[in-house]
């Protein structure tokens, strides 16, 4: 089964799923990063494997707070 | 396995069909939701809704509207002690923030952290008391579950002994509830009540306690941010502690610091060293000593250092000696000019700390392998400094608090041990009769020619290990030296595949009387074997469903904050013990001091009775108020030196935690220690010294008639500000009232001290004066109440005073056996310890020429420990579907096996056999393979998933690395050879 056909199916990829549904993946800076955007638009491989850094308002605590 | 997540399809095709049983297919994340059950929740739920809800929903799912409260806790899987913040409406965990304001994980989490919120939604989890009823699985309550438990064990205390049934805790209960598990032990009657500590770091705290003093981590992962040279040996932090790597390759960063990796495997810790030194398994010592050759051969060493803080050094030489780099390379098979340079760097970089885990512990030479790193940190002056020390990266979230505790078949809480004096110590804090605690304990017998055992000796002698329940369970009654061999176990929080030789331990469960398995999840013990009857399951909640203290490695208390209410049926462990306590008859007796609320006693309470009586080991500063003060204000503590400034209010000047020793009464207000034995901070600012709980003197005696005189105490060397200015011994009344400082006593301390010494209140020392009051007029007068001693680099009261090196029972290397064979047999914790008659058959039956892999295990970041609770949540299992072995790719080829196949690895004892999953890889070395030890549910190839209650399997099964691990026992603890032994792997 390829990622598309997922996709097709749920409607939801991984990344997705973890921004929409908890809170839980919220101290993995990388994936707060992706916070803002929508959640279900489909994704092309190159799109995947983007750069995605932003530095947002958890990005700039976390860097406070550990001193970078 | 390890698989890069980025590469989609190379990660799927690893994937099995799990859920599916033993066939095999390939599953895409979906897939192995749904097929394992779990699409039926969540993943379903939020798929169906339209995608406009799903963006309204993006913060997660907290309703809008509903007051929301912040809980915070602590995470209850690894030692390093996350924050965890946690966001509840309505008595819904709905939502975790990184917590930012914690000093330790400053808003980072691993996996496992940032999944916790699974643990109380748990739809994997046990959610009423159960009973086996003729192979069946029985609902039944609470109450009932508690009658017949307790009645079935007044049936075995009268048939067999009080010995006969093992109270097996854990290293996932609170502080409190590890104080009362083994309080309970005590009033029960038997020293047989041990936790996980058994079974990763027993050796460590034997072996460092016996060299310096206390067993624990001596600094912190946040004090490694000032190392200048960092060394693992037997850790792979990366993956086992992750979070801590993040102060890791800070200070790699920050200081330019080196970063040593010595491991027999390249793991995800040594990706990141600057170099990286593979060794053979099992052969640490001579590694050690092969270093200290280049050390000593060029003076490498600090020669002031050891002159006023270690005792016995020449004897370390003349050892070390021994271990040119020739012989070296012959034994552990690294490079000899690799070698040189890593000790060049060691002794001149400093400050240098040393850090191991499970690889360096876990063997049959474990004690002697942890008292070699020690000694390499003594002769270079390592101790007691920032950025240096022994960093033992503990496992559990709570092993170093349970240990503390006293859940050790050889003492009661705060390391007292078992003697006469500690058995009173306790006896008064908790005010009972010494005379009733003592009645408790069986006569035994004599049996197969040893003396017969009173009441007396008997509650001084240590009990049975965990490595070893199944043995004293299946060995005929005359070969266990107790009155009868065990009956039941009591297991609380500690999983079933975690110690090895399953094949015998399945046989000796299928032959106990009663089986107990408290927890929240079932676990291995519970679907592994035939039985029918005899046994209960009985639901426990998580600390997030209760609150208490927690000790993190670096001995950092924190209290944690209930979340919510203990899920379905399950209770926490206090209300359990308490009921159990209520059923065998001495709950007044055992809670006169502890206020219980609907029979659940308060842990505030039990923590306030722990700081009464933990004066060894300054557990008596940290008050409940004071801990949570510290909860409130962890935003105050600084990053590095985890100290909060002079100024802010409740806890200025204190180190995060209260990290113990934190001496004296909570008014006195210590700060705790950060780093132990420092002597350039004044005591009532963490500054130590080396513990003197040896005597003064000690006088080696030769084969010869000859003899040596060793001065125990420290020459010329105190801490900051002391009064005294060499070394001293620990203090008793006695000798306040020598130097003239019993005047500084108050009337009421010294009532104290003489209601307490009867005929003799000279002799009271400081770690039983319940007054305090020889602990607070030490500080004033700058000392350390226990002393101030030197290191002893031979510990003259242990096996091997010298380590030195052994072969592994198991060995590859049958050459090197003669030269360096294995201690002989003899009995340790009530047993025989025949390891040097499994060695000899071994080697006489040539089990190297069939079994030519040697086989080593270890930990995945996405799991933890036995596995049952991180197995069954369902982020991390879908991280890791399969068990696995990692086999060379030169050995892989030579036997046709293929990255991803399945094969069968067989063990050299009970042929025993793991169908497991091939990773074929060069991060083990030609003729090592790897096994994770989080796996369990499948059985030499059967897979066991109808054997738990319906509903409570986890997630992933897969088969235990300890269905092929073999014998092995450390002499001095009874830990378990979990590192070295040999097998064979075959394509299935």
């Amino acid at each position: 089964m390829s990622k598309v056909e997922q996709k097709k199916e749920g409607g939801m990829d991984r990344r997705s799923f973890f921004r929409a549904g908890s809170g839980a993946a919220v101290a993995a800076a990388t994936v707060v990063a992706t916070g803002a955007e929508p959640a279900a638009a489909a994704e092309s491989a190159s799109e995947r494997t983007k750069a995605r850094y932003k530095e947002t308002e958890h990005v700039k605590t976390f860097y406070r707070v550990n001193r970078y | 396995m390890l698989t890069k997540r980025k590469e989609a399809v190379a990660s799927r095709a690893r994937l099995s069909g799990l859920a599916a049983g033993l066939a095999s297919g390939v599953l895409d994340r979906r897939s192995f939701l749904r097929r394992s059950g779990l699409a039926a929740g969540g993943v379903a739920a939020i798929g169906s809704l339209s995608l406009g809800a799903v963006r309204k929903a993006e913060a997660g799912p907290v309703v809008a509207g509903v007051k929301s409260e912040i809980k915070k806790n602590v995470c209850t899987h690894c030692s390093v002690g996350c924050g965890v913040v946690a966001e509840v409406q309505n008595g819904v965990w709905v939502g975790q923030e990184p917590a930012y304001d914690s000093p330790i994980n400053r808003g980072s989490h691993c996996a496992k952290g940032a999944s916790v919120r699974e643990l109380v939604h748990g739809d994997r989890r046990l959610k009423y008391p159960m009973k086996l009823v003729n192979g069946e699985w029985t609902r039944i309550g609470w109450d009932q579950a508690i009658n017949e438990i307790g009645d079935k064990m007044n049936e075995i205390r009268a048939k067999s002994g009080a010995d006969s049934v093992y109270w097996l805790g854990s290293a996932k209960f609170s502080n409190e509830g590890a104080y009362l598990f083994r309080k309970l032990g005590a009033f029960w009657g038997t020293n047989s009540v041990d936790h996980q500590a058994r079974i990763c770091h027993s050796t460590t705290v034997a072996g460092v306690a016996n060299t310096w003093g206390y067993g624990a981590q001596t600094n912190s992962y946040n004090d490694i941010r000032n190392a200048k040279t960092i060394v693992f040996m037997g850790s792979n932090a990366a993956e086992a502690h992750p979070v801590s790597l993040q102060h890791v390759l800070s200070g790699k960063e920050i200081n330019r610091a080196n970063m040593i990796v010595l491991d027999p495997r390249f793991t995800r810790t040594a990706a990141h060293a600057t170099e990286y030194v593979r060794i053979r398994p099992g052969t640490d010592i001579a590694v050690i000593w092969g270093m200290m050759w280049h050390i000593f051969k060029n003076g490498w060493e600090d020669k002031e250092f050891i002159a006023q803080r270690v005792a016995g050094m020449d004897l370390v030489r003349a050892e070390v000696e021994k271990w040119g780099p020739e012989e070296t390379e012959r034994v552990t098979g690294i490079p000899g000019d690799q070698l040189k340079r890593v000790a060049e760097t060691f002794a001149k970089q400093r400050p240098s700390t040393f850090i191991w885990c499970m690889g360096g512990t876990q063997h049959t030479v474990g004690t002697a392998n942890v008292r070699a790193y020690c000694n390499l940190l003594l002769a270079t002056g390592n101790v007691g400094v920032f950025g240096g020390g022994a960093n033992i990266f503990r496992g559990h979230c709570n092993v170093q608090g349970a240990t503390d505790m006293g859940l050790d078949i050889t003492s009661l809480p705060l390391y007292y041990g078992l003697v006469e004096g500690a058995w009173k110590h306790w006896a008064r804090v908790w005010e009972v009769e010494y005379d009733f605690l003592q009645a408790r304990f069986d006569e035994v017998p004599a049996k197969s020619g040893r003396p017969a055992r009173t009441r007396k000796e008997n509650m001084e002698l240590p009990g049975i290990p965990s490595t070893r329940w199944f043995d004293a369970t299946s060995f005929k009654s005359d070969d266990v030296d107790q009155r009868d061999s065990l009956k039941a176990m009591m297991i609380f929080g500690h999983g079933g595949n975690t110690v090895p030789r399953m094949p015998d331990m399945v046989k000796a469960l299928e032959q106990l009387e009663l089986l107990v398995v408290a927890d929240p999840h079932p676990t291995t013990f519970s679907a592994i074997s035939g039985r029918k009857n005899g046994t209960y399951l009985l639901p426990i909640c998580t600390q997030f469903e209760t609150e208490g203290s927690r000790s993190a490695s670096n001995r950092s208390i924190q209290w944690g904050e209930k979340v919510v209410n203990p899920i379905f049926e399950s209770k926490d462990d206090y209300e359990v013990i308490y009921r159990f306590a209520t059923k065998l008859g001495f709950a007044d007796k055992m809670f006169k001091n502890i206020k219980v609320e609907n029979n659940r006693p308060v842990p505030e309470d039990i923590l306030r009775e722990i700081n009464r009586g933990g004066w060894s080991t300054g557990y008596s500063g940290q008050s409940p108020e004071r801990l949570k003060a510290h909860l409130r204000h962890r935003e105050k503590f600084d990053l590095v030196t985890l100290r909060a400034p002079a100024d802010v209010p409740e806890v200025g000047g204190d180190y995060y935690g209260l990290p113990w020793p934190c001496w004296g009464k909570p008014e006195i207000r210590h700060p705790g220690t950060h780093t132990l034995y420092n002597t350039n901070l004044h005591v009532k600012d963490g500054g130590g010294t080396f513990r003197a709980r040896f005597g003064t003197v000690y006088e080696d005696k030769k084969a010869d008639g000859t003899s040596t005189t060793y001065n125990l105490l420290a020459e010329g060397s105190y801490s900051k500000g002391s009064e005294l200015t060499d070394g001293y011994p620990e203090f008793t009344y006695g000798i306040l009232k020598k130097l003239g400082w019993d005047k500084d006593l108050t009337e009421d301390e010294v009532a104290t001290i003489t209601k307490i010494g009867g005929a003799n209140p000279d002799a009271v020392g400081w770690a039983i004066d319940l007054s305090g009051g020889i602990i607070r007029v030490c500080l004033d007068h700058g000392v350390l109440p226990y002393g101030n001693a030197k290191a002893r680099a031979a510990a003259w009261n242990l096996p091997d005073p010298v380590p030195v090196h052994r072969e592994p029972i198991y060995t590859p290397r049958v050459d090197l056996v003669a030269k360096y064979p294995t201690r002989p047999d003899g009995r340790q914790f009530r047993m025989m310890n025949a390891g040097f008659s499994v060695q000899k058959a071994a080697i006489e039956k040539g089990i190297a020429k069939d079994f030519p892999i040697i086989l080593t295990s270890g930990r995945l970041v996405e799991y933890e420990g036995g596995g049952e609770e991180t197995r069954s949540n369902k982020w991390l299992a879908e991280l890791q579907q399969d068990m696995f072995v990692e086999i060379n790719t030169a050995d892989a080829a030579q036997r046709g096996i293929a990255d991803g196949g399945w094969v069968w690895v067989s063990g050299p004892e009970n042929k025993s056999k793991a169908k497991v999953k091939a990773l074929v890889t060069d991060r083990v070395g030609k003729g090592v393979a790897f096994m994770p030890f989080h796996f369990g549910g499948w059985f030499q190839g059967v897979d066991q998933r109808g054997n738990y209650p319906k509903g409570t399997d986890p997630i992933v099964l897969g088969e235990s690395v300890n269905t092929v691990t073999t014998y092995g026992y450390d002499p001095v603890t009874g830990m378990h050879e979990g590192k070295v032994t040999l097998c064979q792997i075959q394509a299935a």
